[in-house]
């Protein structure tokens, strides 16, 4: 067994003792329109591990009022199929894949770590910010 | 209509624009009206009325009357490049006509620009009222 395998392996026993549940939603696709604005659409969720990290909440003004947006990190397993847009709910509070980090060694990627934006959700006719 | 006194100018333009804006229940009604910068969360798409500028010039010798240029800029936040258009159409159309006593309307531009606040797309549109006062 190589040694790339045994650490996904010891990963994986990490997980189970460090991760918490996340719903994953894939982004699937969207149709955009002549004003170039895109109504996005999903796949089905699934729950997967993840191990959750760095949860950081920040408050910035705009002119449009008190923001209050978030950055998440969070590490999960190499099988898991992730892409930038797809959508992750961790603590009932929707978030967005917005970076991608693999950690490959002898040609296998050992994890992702993703990098996560708290999905401000502006596709309703009309959102309030969480 | 708020009547507009030259010692509170600039809260009388700002009440009159805010409330006209309020009252018109914009993008049948999916569109928040607000001041800027406000306390409470806010929802989009979303009109921001800002606070009024004056500048004054061409004053009199002894200074008692001067031309005032009353600068009314109002911020439009969107998800979609459409309601920014939309918006911008139905407060042109509103704003335009309007007649504020003792006011001029003289110009009415407008700039496009967009913003990413927390890694979210937003899109903005600022629009700016220049009105003349003797």
């Amino acid at each position: 067994m190589s040694t790339a395998t045994d650490i996904q392996e010891d990963l994986e026993s990490l997980y189970e003792e460090l991760g918490s549940t996340v719903t994953l939603t894939p982004y699937s696709s969207g149709t955009v329109d002549k004003w170039g604005d895109k109504t996005p659409s999903y796949d089905t969720p699934v729950n997967i591990t993840a191990v959750p990290y760095s949860s950081i909440t920040n408050r910035s003004w705009e002119s449009f009022g008190d923001l209050e947006d978030g950055m998440l990190d969070m590490v999960i397993s190499y099988d898991q199929s992730v892409n930038i847009k797809d959508k992750i709910t961790f603590d009932s509070v929707d978030y967005i894949i917005i970076q991608i980090e693999k950690f490959p060694m002898n040609n296998t990627n050992l994890a992702f770590a993703i990098r996560l934006a708290k999905d401000l959700d502006y596709n309703e006719p009309v959102v309030v910010l969480k | 209509m708020v009547t507009i006194n030259s010692s509170t100018l600039r809260s009388n333009v700002y009440e009159t624009i805010y409330d006209t804006l309020t009252a018109a229940n914009l993008l049948s009604s999916t569109a928040t009206v607000t001041a800027a910068y406000i306390d409470n969360p806010s929802a989009f798409p979303q009109v921001v009325v800002n606070p009024v500028d004056v500048s004054h010039d061409d004053h009199s010798f002894d200074w008692t009357h001067s031309k005032k240029t009353i600068t009314v800029m109002i911020d439009i936040w969107t998800k979609k490049n459409k309601d920014k258009d939309l918006l911008a159409d139905a407060i042109d159309t509103l704003l335009r006509p309007l007649k504020i006593s003792g006011l001029s309307l003289i110009s009415i531009t407008e700039s496009n620009a967009f913003e990413s606040p927390g890694n979210n797309k937003l899109h903005l549109k600022s629009m700016t009222l220049s009105y003349l006062r003797g």
